[in-house]
């Protein structure tokens, strides 16, 4: 009986090795690279990313990956769509065992039956981790309509995601706008609209829901951002109106009519304006705080009339300091004057060590995610000077955010189909140059050519926000805390 | 009732399920194939395992994943009636194989009774397929218990039935009620409340931990109204019926059931008496104006545009949606301005173009009058925004394809292809587009979409959805030579009895090619020439023919020796003119 067990154990063992093709004999030399997607050749990558699945996308009966270190630690897997998808524990002990140096990729396609060898390449593991979590809003890039979305988080370190807000929770409420203060659990919220809307907010473990406009305000608080000390979030008030285009390459338009900034105290529950340049007609929105809270950058265009052409609306990067103490603000600088230069600004991220700010310029208006020639650009906050990102395409870049070490940005981009975003992740070196970005990576590679939802406003974070269903039940069926109006 | 004797004619037994097979599946095919149709073109299934998993999100989804998998098969009508008829009689089989396990008695009316009120709400086109599924699912369970009574079933049975509610959501609350007598009559008095702690604890923790719906739709998800066609009525009585006919089952009713006819037990013939009883019922139920309607949209997404317009012409329909369609047909093949008064219209322009409505039909058709005017950006956005709303269709991720194509946006066209090629009958039609891929030539070399290419907006403007008419004017600005834009300006013209408003069109008319005024329009030209209501503008080309004069002196005649009673007047002109702009101002 054992000897009839060893006996098939050894056929199997057989017909597997047969099955596994691997490149043998005379090989010949392609004398170019690979066509892999995703593109995830020659970049610069965490040492605590997810594998990077990719396709060949050549033509040919069996392909051969030999991804290789240069102490002669490899990884090889064999495949016979050339579909790669590596083992998470192998992919692991590789990136760990090559912290601040290459692995090499070597692809081999076998074509009527004879092995040819693609022009390696190789990616360089950095040193400097990625935050654990990658937040991200998921829905249709529609028009106005929607059914389903979600608040999802998915793990930079395996494929592993999970969602943190469904709207179907609470009847198809539209959920919107999450953010993190310095990428931390206790300090979330988000938006909800519909019946029953409100800003929910992270407060004592619990999740709560507020109401933050007051009779004073004219429009609802719409885009968040933390100020550093988790005391307060300052948010622009916009009225939006969108319209279609009938030919146009861009589809939609949408522009703000009017807005402003207000500022949150969340301990003493208080609304205000913030008060900038008050007794002057501007539009200013997409508040960000500087890391010591010290300054709020925010974009600034000239307020438009009743009569107005939308590509006439520039905004320009601006700041204005403030003071945390008696949260009063100062007068306004203008940092960068995209409109001097024909475009618009939206979006202003300062990165956690304080010394660079990457923004969104277009041609116009603030809602780049639908402006096809949106592009990421950084300014060198020692000095304002203003340098394009090295991680631009012909289509859209748009919503950005820091990783908690400052070493990754995350943005969004169309460049894949023109249509839905797709989150890239870049190196940002001590120099605050950008490398080479690479998407996301997912467990099938083929992903992101099937998959219709967008992924929009990618956020980093080291916490792991977990709502359960029944906890958002039960904040979105309480009568909302009302916000006071305050001067200051 | 019920009979006890062992040796049951096997015929009698047999006779009834054969007949109903076969009559249902002939009544189905031949009467109410347009169920099938309308409701295939509801659903895209795709047989992938993501799609699979889209629907274990939330209890009941696996069952509203079988529907749809039944659904599809619609495709051929022949299939989706054997399918349905098979389940009822599957049903009416367990019921009774039920009845026999818990008595050890024959039952004939009662199961019978019940696929008689199922297949009645079946001719209903939007009771979908997952309701009878349901029931067939819970039954079989429920047969299983009774057949075996095996105490460790029975606990599984027990400690297992959450995944039962995960798997068919609210529909296995009929198998909760079924098995709850069950165990009160067997007083098993332990299992019932570990059956309902294990279920409440479940729910409850699903609630709270795992789902993402509301507690609402977590107790009676995927039951909706709309889903069983509104038969709310109908429905509830039969479902609970059927909970309670095992404590029927219970009852022998000795005097009933020893009732013959000659040799026959009348219990024997009653399945016989309950299906005559339903063709009786269901003969009126076949929907003429939705099978009227569902063939010419059948027709239309077939582009079979002559058809559409000589099945109307054959068979007029004043269904708004019908007209809606024929209308585009008519614009599609040319005709839209000498053969606009053939069919009714509606002064309101509802039969011409739809405003934007989020939900309903009209959010399905909506778009088709804009791609037929070459406005493909919002052609595409209708077809977004239902597929947002409802999910995708087969019609709708064509419409995707199409206009992404025409707008050369080949990725996105590419992406929505391959999901079309995941479905089991529409890959041809996905192959056929993915030859237009990356192939400008190709598209605008291509019969269908190099004509709507070419009609694209030459200047760009907002489109205002909630005004398609203001819409036409900014087409027809942007480039005059529109001839699909222009006959539908002209045909709101004529609705409206806009005899200026047209005139003043014709010389842009004659720019855009036209060599003979359409029939209709010049029915309006000749009226404003011979009633002199204005100066005629120059015409370089464009001529009035002397009969289409003549006729109106001959229309002008017999009204005016019949005005003093219109009804006569209407009479007389009728079989000569019913089809002429005339017609249409004098009596509309």
């Amino acid at each position: 009986m054992r000897m009839r067990n060893g006996f098939i154990s050894i056929i199997l063992l057989v017909i597997l090795a047969a099955c596994t093709d691997v490149p043998d004999g005379e090989i010949s030399i392609a004398g170019r690279p690979a066509k892999i997607y995703p593109d995830y050749s020659n970049l610069t990558i965490p040492i605590n990313i997810a594998p990077l699945n990719f396709q060949v996308e050549e033509k040919g009966e069996a392909f051969y990956v030999k991804i290789k270190d240069e102490k002669g630690n490899e990884l090889t897997v064999s495949s016979n769509n050339g579909v790669f998808q590596f083992s998470e524990k192998k992919w692991k002990q590789l990136l760990n065992k090559n912290v601040g140096s290459d692995i090499t990729y070597g692809i081999f396609v076998k074509v009527n039956g004879k092995w040819n060898a693609y022009t390696t390449f190789s990616n360089r593991v950095a040193e400097a981790k990625v935050d654990p979590y990658l937040y991200y809003r998921l829905l249709y890039p529609g028009y106005e309509s929607w059914t389903e979305i979600s608040i999802v988080k998915r793990s930079m370190e395996s494929f592993a995601e999970k969602s943190v807000v469904e709207n179907n929770v609470v009847g198809q409420n539209c959920v919107n706008c999450h953010a993190f203060n310095n990428q931390d659990a206790d300090n979330f919220m988000f938006h909800m609209r519909g019946s029953l809307g409100g800003t929910y907010f992270v407060k004592d473990g619990d999740l709560k829901k507020f109401n933050l406009k007051t009779k004073e305000m004219k429009n609802g608080a719409v885009y968040p951002r933390w100020h550093p000390s988790g005391n307060f979030v300052a948010f622009s008030s916009n009225k939006v109106v969108q319209q279609f285009h009938s030919s146009e390459e861009k589809k939609i338009e949408v522009s703000d009519l009017n807005s402003s900034l207000v500022l949150y105290d969340v301990n003493k529950n208080e609304i205000m304006q913030i008060p900038i340049d008050q007794d002057k007609q501007f539009m200013d929105t997409y508040p960000e705080w500087s890391p010591d809270g010290e300054y709020l950058y925010f974009c600034r265009a000239k307020q438009i009339g009743t009569e107005y052409d939308y590509r006439d609306t520039k905004y320009n990067l601006c700041r204005v300091a403030f003071n945390t103490a008696n949260r009063t603000f100062g007068k306004s600088e203008l940092i960068f004057d995209a409109e001097a230069v024909g475009k618009s600004v939206s979006f202003p991220r300062v990165s956690p060590e304080g010394n660079s700010l990457v923004f969104t310029l277009h041609n116009y208006g603030c809602f780049s995610i639908w402006h096809k020639e949106a592009d990421l650009y950084s300014v060198d906050l020692n000095d304002f000077s203003v340098d394009e990102c090295n991680v631009n395409s012909d289509f859209t870049e748009s919503y950005h955010s820091w990783s908690s070490n400052g070493r990754w940005l995350v943005f969004s981009s169309k460049r894949g189909d023109g249509l839905t975003a797709r989150p890239y992740i870049s190196y940002i070196d001590t120099n605050g140059k950008a490398t080479k970005p690479f998407v996301l990576p997912q467990e099938n590679p083929r992903f992101y050519n099937e998959f219709l939802k967008t992924f929009n406003i990618p956020e980093f974070a080291n916490a792991n926000v977990d709502f359960i269903p029944g906890k958002i039940r039960k904040a979105a069926n309480q009568k909302a805390i009302q916000a006071q109006w305050t001067e200051n | 009732m019920n009979s006890t004797k062992p040796n049951t004619n096997r015929l009698l037994q047999i006779a009834p399920f054969v007949l109903l097979f076969l009559s249902g599946i002939f009544y189905l095919f031949y009467f109410t194939g347009y169920i099938f149709f309308y409701q295939e073109k509801s659903i895209l299934f795709q047989l992938t395992f993501d799609y699979l998993n889209e629907h274990l999100k939330q209890p009941g989804g696996f069952l509203v994943y079988l529907g749809k998998f039944q659904t599809t098969l619609y495709y051929f009508p022949l299939l989706g009636a054997v399918l349905i008829v098979l389940e009822l009689c599957g049903i009416i089989y367990l019921l009774q194989k039920t009845g026999k396990s818990l008595t050890g008695r024959m039952f004939y009316f009662f199961p019978f009774f019940i696929g008689v009120v199922l297949f009645y709400m079946q001719t209903n086109y939007q009771y979908l397929a997952f309701n009878n599924l349901g029931i067939l699912f819970q039954l079989a369970l429920f047969y299983r218990f009774t057949v075996i009574k095996k105490n460790e079933y029975l606990w599984v049975t027990v400690v297992l039935f959450p995944v039962i509610y995960y798997l068919f959501g609210s529909y296995s609350t009929l198998l909760l009620a079924l098995f709850s007598i069950y165990l009160i009559q067997k007083k098993d008095w332990i299992k019932l409340p570990i059956l309902f702690v294990c279920t409440g604890l479940f729910f409850f923790y699903g609630k709270e931990f795992l789902f993402f719906q509301t507690t609402s739709s977590l107790l009676k998800y995927p039951f909706t109204l709309q889903d069983i066609g509104g038969q709310f009525n109908v429905f509830m009585p039969a479902v609970l019926l059927i909970v309670v006919l095992p404590l029927f089952f219970q009852i022998e009713l000795k005097k009933i059931s020893s009732l013959s006819l000659g040799r026959l037990r009348f219990v024997e013939l009653t399945p016989f008496v309950l299906i005559v009883m339903l063709v009786v019922l269901v003969i009126p139920r076949i929907d003429k104006k939705n099978s009227h309607y569902f063939h010419v949209e059948k027709l239309f997404y077939e582009q079979k545009y002559d058809e559409v317009i000589r099945f109307n012409a054959q068979f007029p329909s004043t269904n708004i949606l019908t007209a809606f369609l024929n209308n585009l047909a008519l614009a599609e093949t040319g005709h839209l301005s000498d053969s606009f008064f053939r069919f009714p219209q509606t002064p309101d322009g509802s039969t011409l173009f739809q405003k934007w409505e989020l939900l309903g039909e009209v959010l399905r058709k909506g778009g088709y009058f804009y791609y037929s005017i070459g406005m493909n950006n919002e052609a595409l956005r209708w077809a977004y925004e239902y597929m947002v709303m409802r999910g995708l269709t087969p019609e709708t991720l064509q419409m995707l394809i199409k206009t992404e194509l025409i707008n050369s946006n080949f990725k996105m066209a590419e992406k929505y292809i391959s999901v079309l090629k995941r479905s089991i009958f529409y890959r041809d039609c996905a192959a056929d587009f993915e030859k237009l891929l990356y192939d400008e030539s190709a598209i605008n070399n291509h019969p269908k979409l190099g004509v709507k290419k070419a009609l694209k907006p030459k200047k760009d403007f907002f489109v205002l959805s909630d005004d398609p008419l203001t819409n036409l004017d900014f087409i027809i600005k942007s480039d005059s030579t529109n001839i699909f834009a222009l006959e539908y300006k002209l045909a709101w013209l004529m609705l409206q009895k806009d005899m200026q408003g047209i005139v003043d069109l014709l010389p842009i008319l004659e720019k855009a090619g036209y060599q003979q005024v359409p029939q209709n329009i010049e029915e309006v030209v000749v009226s404003y020439k011979l009633l002199k209501v204005g100066e005629m503008p120059e015409l370089k080309k464009l001529c009035i023919r002397t009969e289409t004069e003549q006729r109106f002196q001959q229309f002008y005649k017999i009204f005016q020796q019949n005005q003093s009673n219109k009804q006569q007047a209407q009479r007389a002109l009728a079989n000569d003119f019913a089809g002429t702009y005339w017609y249409y101002v004098f009596f509309n």
